[in-house]
């Protein structure tokens, strides 16, 4: 699906056909549920917002302007759900993880399996040193090097100029330097 | 005992990315270069099963009048397909159309026959404590808070824009996080808005010795 | 033979094939759901509202999800303003505000009213006079008359002024009711204020460049010069014809300050 076929679903929904928003859905859906599972750790909760979004995006439709990306202008709406959630909802509700850590490192693993566990334990640690960045620095990064959006799609989701996105995405990334670190050296001192 | 190996090290040895070679990373260290790798490849959950059935069962269909349709359509950028040596006559007319609206088109007397305009820079600075967004909006931007955000400075409390302004006088606020409506302490003239608050007012003269 | 792509939006042709297309639509295929609209923008393109204001609000409608009804309303407070021949760009200008500073549309309907009050009133007050009689005022300067309404200046001071100014030049009242309301938000003294500005009325004295009158004043008080030498600073100069610079001088500004002048908000500038 390309930014064509994108704006011929938003004109077929605009002209009163709701299951054209289907495959908007499904092609956004993961990303925007990962957003929600970062906000808000429960998948039930995330599960909901995702589909808030949705619906706001929705009802919003006309307002989005032709020929611009679908996905940022998403991605924008969801961030503002997310922040109006995580406004009402203490962080340390947030209970979830993609991984984690206790299930990895309880259990003994045979040698083959080794390598992923370290890739898994790697992960464990990003997810943490991710979740210690503000909101928009996170998602910046994540916007960035997972999601390989532009700086200008990034500015957009984030409803920022070019020049802030930017600079979310490069101290961002030295907040996650340092965040890691701290993680790491945090774990070896537990180790010994 | 064997030195326990830095995850950053083992992260930089992986298969060799897309982040590597751009001009700007080049010099980047080890460890910017390992969590870029790390951030792309890590793994997502899944959106639940029938989501899209479930938010698809909740719309209603849209009923749009037909003149935002259209004015929808008028929007979207198209792709337009001309060869260079047509492009020649066609050139020579606009800038002959043009020629003929700069000499008798309305508006002639308004700019008093120098047909340009000096804009003159104008720095607006705002103190405002836990603003996610602040816009300068006002007689000179449509008062569009989309036009001209402004930046947050190192200490996050203070917000500031460079603008470039006509002279002549302008009346301007702040709107922080799209709904807050702040004056201009630093400005010592204003006017009521009518709708509760106040606008401030500011006056830009040419850089000129002759106009004052 | 090589070609060129280029990507381009439609937006300056909306206000034409917008109102043309709505036009055909509702003659080819009667559509009752925007007729209402359609019918209003047709009206008010026929009184003479400009296509420029009308493409203004239609995107405005979109960009805010206005309902129909309400896109009405504001086409047909523009055809009154545009029929009573009234500037309909501070209309416009109100309404972008009151939308961008996301005010419900009723009190944005209310403020519109109450400022279409303030130019009849104004028009009213200037009827009286011998001057207005004889020309028609520009609306650059009906704008200001009515602007210092809003800065701080009352029906009633704002009528007495422009009755006992003598001037012919009614670009020259406007000016001195703005430098009025501002003089009046520094807290300038008022009775000075009226000597300063019926002086440059009764002498032709009062020319574009004492626009810059307040900003001046404000700067000067911030100095600690007095109300009494600033007035008798300006009444001298406006009394001998002689230029806004040498009034500036006469207050001891530096010639810094008259190369760069007095513009609020310069970069580095500001306020010196």
């Amino acid at each position: 699906m390309d930014g064509n076929d994108e704006q011929s679903c938003i004109d077929r929904v605009l002209r009163g056909e709701v299951n054209a928003f289907g495959p908007l859905v499904e092609r956004y859906q993961k990303p925007i549920f990962n957003l929600m599972c970062r906000v808000a750790g429960s998948p039930d909760s995330a599960a909901d917002l995702t589909q808030d979004t949705f619906i706001r995006a929705y009802q919003k439709l006309e307002r989005f302007h032709p020929g611009k990306r679908f996905f940022p202008w998403l991605y924008s709406i969801g961030l503002n759900l997310a922040r109006d959630f995580a406004r009402k909802n203490t962080r340390d509700l947030k209970t979830g993880s993609t991984l984690d850590p206790e299930s990895i490192s309880g259990c003994n693993y045979p040698g083959d399996q080794h390598d992923s566990m370290c890739a898994s334990l790697e992960f464990v640690r990003l997810e943490k040193a991710l979740d210690e960045l503000p909101l928009i620095y996170r998602e910046a990064l994540i916007l960035r090097y997972h999601d390989e959006c532009s700086m200008r799609d990034i500015a957009e989701a984030l409803s920022l100029s070019l020049s802030a996105a930017k600079m979310r995405v490069h101290r961002g990334l030295e907040m996650l330097r340092e965040n890691y670190k701290g993680g790491i050296h945090g774990t070896q001192k537990r180790s010994i | 005992m064997e030195r326990k190996k830095d995850p950053f090290e083992q992260l930089a040895q992986g298969p060799s990315a897309k982040f590597e070679n751009t001009p700007c990373e080049n010099n980047e260290n080890q460890e910017i270069l390992a969590l870029k790798r790390l951030i792309h490849s890590m793994p997502e959950k899944e959106a639940p099963a029938g989501l899209t059935e479930s938010i698809l069962s909740s719309l209603e269909p849209k009923i749009i009048p037909r003149w935002l349709l259209i004015y929808r359509w008028a929007l979207r950028p198209r792709t337009v397909t001309f060869q260079p040596l047509k492009l020649v006559p066609a050139a020579m007319v606009l800038v002959l159309g043009l020629a003929i609206a700069i000499q008798f088109g309305p508006g002639r007397e308004d700019r008093g026959g120098t047909g340009h305009e000096e804009l003159i820079p104008v720095t607006f600075t705002l103190s405002y404590q836990r603003a996610e967004r602040v816009s300068v909006v006002g007689s000179f931007n449509q008062w569009n808070p989309a036009s001209h955000k402004m930046h947050q400075l190192g200490n996050r409390n203070t917000w500031v824009l460079e603008l470039r302004l006509p002279a002549g006088r302008h009346e301007y606020a702040f709107l922080v996080d799209g709904k807050v409506v702040v004056a201009d302490q630093s400005s010592p003239f204003y006017q009521s808005d009518g709708f509760g608050n106040r606008n401030s007012v500011l006056f830009v003269n040419r850089d000129e010795p002759a106009n004052i | 033979m090589n070609q060129q792509i280029f990507r381009y939006s439609f937006t300056l042709f909306l206000a034409a094939f917008l109102v043309a297309s709505m036009v055909s639509f509702s003659y080819v295929q009667g559509q009752p759901a925007d007729s209402s609209v359609t019918a209003s923008v047709r009206a008010a393109r026929e009184a003479g509202v400009p296509e420029t204001s009308l493409n203004r609000l239609l995107m405005l409608a979109v960009d805010h999800r206005l309902e129909d009804d309400g896109v009405v309303r504001l086409v047909n407070f523009l055809q009154t303003v545009q029929t009573e021949n009234l500037p309909i760009d501070p209309f416009m200008g109100k309404i972008e505000e009151g939308l961008a500073k996301q005010v419900p549309l009723n009190t944005i309907a209310a403020v519109l009213a109450q400022k279409l009050d303030d130019y009849r009133f104004v028009k009213s007050v200037l009827a009286r006079t011998k001057t207005a009689k004889d020309q028609e005022i520009s609306h650059q300067d009906l704008n200001r008359m009515v602007g210092s309404l809003d800065a701080g200046v009352s029906m009633e001071e704002l009528a007495r002024f422009i009755l006992e100014a003598s001037t012919e030049d009614l670009s020259m009242l406007a000016r001195a009711t703005e430098s009025m309301a501002l003089l009046k938000q520094i807290r300038f003294d008022e009775s000075l204020t009226e000597e300063i500005l019926f002086t440059g009325l009764r002498r032709n004295s009062l020319t574009p460049s004492w626009d810059y009158l307040a900003r001046v004043v404000a700067t000067a008080k911030r100095r600690q010069i007095s109300d009494d030498e600033i007035a008798s600073a300006a009444r001298e100069a406006l009394e001998m014809n002689r230029s806004f610079a040498d009034f500036m001088t006469d207050l001891g500004f530096t010639p810094r300050d008259l190369r760069h002048g007095p513009a609020v908000g310069r970069s580095g500038r500001r306020d010196q």
